[in-house]
């Protein structure tokens, strides 16, 4: 995963003459030789599942499903509120699917393909695949090392916090590197009667992030990645130290962690009620005020064994998957996903959401202060995680490991918790 | 007078035990309704236990109509009235049969009916999920020509779920009503169907009424199953759609407020204005079974 950002934005100028992309292309060919204009159409009818119900995101499908259409897609949409979706995607995918629809890039990718429920798209790779870096190549195969998905966007994790309050304390956010010093910067806060880290795990997956970070800092990205897709027992002793490393700034987290949503605590950053908070860039969209989304910033999250620095960061790719169902209407269907990793799309949605993110080399950097933060977050980093639950076994995730967790921030013992969540591991059907 | 003294400090303390938990249930809906009234910029400043700076319709403007809420009221209507009307035939007419006809399976058949209702849905939606893949329906209904992710699939399910108390309440019911009335038509030479649609369903009337009350907010508020056997967002009824107000990332809570009171809404106005049928349908049939 380690080269995706290393030639990125340099090639843009290179490739800008084919900018129309391969969606034109291959636009073309799926109609290739059709004289009516109904039968184009026809060819070019597409169904797709969206599981992007956030006001913003509604905004950001309308502006790329409009440039579809006007490249001659017919696109039945069947939009599905986002939790909904996730939690019947089981079924959803054994049923009757629509041909196309909004996944993730990782375990949870390629879990759906290995049980043949997607379908294969070498072909439109071959078209699309000079847009894309080799991290994201690796990042949209399945482990039988067919290509399934089609990366259109990202957004890392990162400790968020706000310059104005930092300042005020007189904390220098750049000079928290190391643990001690994000434990010295904690302290601070606290004295001055400040929530140091706003921390909320009612959903149960708010706290995954911090895991990962804590977890790949304390024992190495490698070591994440195989605990994560069970090479590694939970019962190994290096997963003490992480959950041990986490009890060390526990006193600086929320205390009512598990009564609030990650939300709830992005509320505390909105009113500078607290200092930090280790969360997506996503929770930039919570804060209305320009002002404050102005003040918002981002550090990459402390080292904290020098062996492996800062090396990982989690930046999960968000994209598109092709159903069973698409073999049946494939030529159409390939098309849409050649469109979708093409320029087109992303500029078209880019003109609405200018801070967006894209997989697309061919796209222009970003401009706004903070998204450009981000994208040098995830350059200067070596190994990029996908997150917890889309790095292992859906059904590991949840609800097995989000109450794992919601134990532990309660207070419960570690080494019970670790065992009982190799005994849960073990006691899952074959993947 | 020592005894009256104390009934009357039990009677005060039976009220303040009432009285609380009156209010630990009626809390939270009128909190829902509170800050439904409220626009979110103010809630996430002040948080949600806060005086309002703002109160207005807004967020009931949006769910309504920005959000399009009232198109799966629609879906509603179209799901929950006909379960609820096949529910009543189907059941008054086994009903009508179980309760005036003996033979040799009647108790049986009135089990078997019952029974079906033992089984919780969580157990039995992987079976019917695949069931419903291989029923094939006509393209008219159903693209994919199967009967999952269709209306007439929800339709179906619901009668089925239903069918079985339906009929347990109107052949209770029935048995009430004196057998002379029955008899004295077979002697004026009514037929099976004249017997029923002529005899039985009037005397039916106001046991169908209450009980089409509470199986109307029965399977209104069904979430289940819309859940599990429809897959296109478009088609879902208001329960499952009252989710659509909620992001990936974001949600406004108070537009979500906005949006439960009024999918609430329709269960308290018949609750409100067919109290009695509403009652009576709970109690029906159970004088005498």
């Amino acid at each position: 995963m380690s080269e995706i950002f290393e030639d990125g934005i340099s090639r843009r100028s290179v490739i800008k003459g084919s900018i129309a992309g391969a969606g034109a292309l291959a636009v073309g060919g799926a109609i290739g030789g059709a004289t009516e204009a109904n039968a184009a159409t026809r060819a070019l009818t597409v169904s797709l599942g969206s599981n992007q119900s956030d006001p913003a995101a509604v905004k950001n499908d309308n502006a790329w499903l409009a440039a579809a259409k006007a490249a001659g897609f017919n696109i039945k949409l069947n939009r599905v509120d986002h939790n909904t979706f996730q939690n019947q995607i089981n079924q959803y995918l054994q049923g009757t699917p629509d041909n196309v629809f909004n996944w993730f890039a990782g375990y949870r990718m390629q879990f759906f393909a290995s049980k043949g429920l997607t379908t294969s798209i070498n072909d439109v790779w071959a078209k699309i695949g000079s847009q894309f870096t080799a991290g994201y190549k690796n990042a949209s195969k399945g482990l039988d090392g067919k290509y399934y998905f089609v990366p259109t966007g990202w957004y890392p994790w990162a400790v968020l916090y706000r310059k104005s309050v930092f300042a005020a304390a007189g904390v220098d956010a750049s000079k928290i590197i190391t643990w001690a010093d994000f434990i010295a910067a904690c302290k601070v806060f606290q004295a001055k009667g400040i929530t140091p880290i706003a921390f909320g795990d009612k959903g149960g997956w708010e706290a995954m992030g911090t895991f990962d970070f804590i977890n790949f800092r304390t024992n190495g990205f490698k070591f994440h990645m195989d605990l994560t897709a069970g090479r590694v027992k939970w019962t190994d002793p290096r997963v003490q130290k992480t959950f041990n490393n986490w009890k060390s700034i526990f006193p600086y987290q929320s205390k009512n962690a598990l009564d609030m949503n990650w939300d709830d605590a992005t509320a505390l950053l909105i009113n500078k009620k607290a200092a930090m908070q280790v969360m997506g860039a996503f929770a930039a969209g919570n804060f209305k005020d320009p002002a404050d989304l102005a003040d918002l910033a981002l550090f990459p999250f402390p080292q904290i064994d020098p062996a492996y620095g800062r090396e990982a960061v989690e930046a999960p790719i968000d994209g598109y998957l092709l159903s069973k169902s698409a073999a049946k209407n494939a030529s159409a269907s390939k098309a849409l996903a050649a469109f979708i990793g093409s320029t087109a799309y992303a500029s078209a949605i880019a003109k609405v959401s200018p801070t967006a993110l894209w997989a697309n080399s061919n796209m222009p950097k970003p401009t706004d202060p903070f998204a450009r933060q981000q994208v040098e977050l995830v350059q200067s980093c070596k190994y990029i995680a996908q997150f917890f639950d889309r790095d292992s076994r859906p059904d590991f995730a949840s609800p097995i490991f989000s109450n794992a967790l919601q134990k532990f921030i309660a207070g419960g013992d570690s080494v019970a918790i670790a065992k009982d969540l190799q005994a849960q591991w073990d006691a899952l059907p074959p993947a | 007078m020592v005894t009256g003294k104390k009934s009357k400090t039990g009677e005060r303390i039976a009220i303040a035990i009432l009285g609380f938990f009156s209010l630990a249930w009626v809390f939270p809906i009128f909190f829902t309704v509170y800050e439904s009234f409220r626009p979110y910029n103010d809630t996430t400043k002040d948080g949600y236990v806060s005086l309002p700076k703002h109160f207005n319709f807004d967020n009931y403007w949006n769910a309504l109509i920005q959000s399009g809420m009232w198109r799966y009221f629609i879906n509603s209507v179209e799901v929950a009235v006909p379960a609820v009307l096949i529910t009543l035939f189907l059941a008054s007419m086994v009903a009508f049969v179980v309760s005036r006809y003996s033979f040799k399976f009647n108790i049986a058949l009135l089990m078997i009916f019952t029974a079906g209702n033992l089984l919780p849905p969580q157990l039995i939606f992987i079976p019917i999920f695949r069931l419903y893949l291989h029923i094939w329906v006509p393209t008219i209904i159903n693209e994919n020509n199967v009967l999952y992710d269709t209306q007439l699939g929800l339709i179906l399910i619901h009668v089925a779920i239903q069918i079985g108390f339906a009929t347990f309440v109107l052949s209770n019911y029935l048995r009430t009503i004196p057998k002379e009335i029955s008899e004295s038509a077979l002697v004026d030479g009514a037929s099976v169907w004249a017997h029923y649609f002529r005899v039985i369903l009037p005397l039916l009337r106001p046991a169908l009424a209450s009980l089409g009350v509470l199986m109307t907010t029965w399977i209104y508020n069904d979430f289940f199953w819309a859940v599990v056997l429809l897959k296109s967002g478009s088609k879902r009824p208001i329960t499952a759609a009252l989710s659509n107000l909620q992001g990936e990332f974001f949600t406004d809570f108070n537009l979500l407020a906005a949006g439960a009171v009024l999918a609430l809404l329709p269960t308290l106005i018949v609750f409100f204005v067919l109290r009695r049928q509403f009652v009576a349908g709970l109690t029906i049939g159970s004088t005498k079974g």
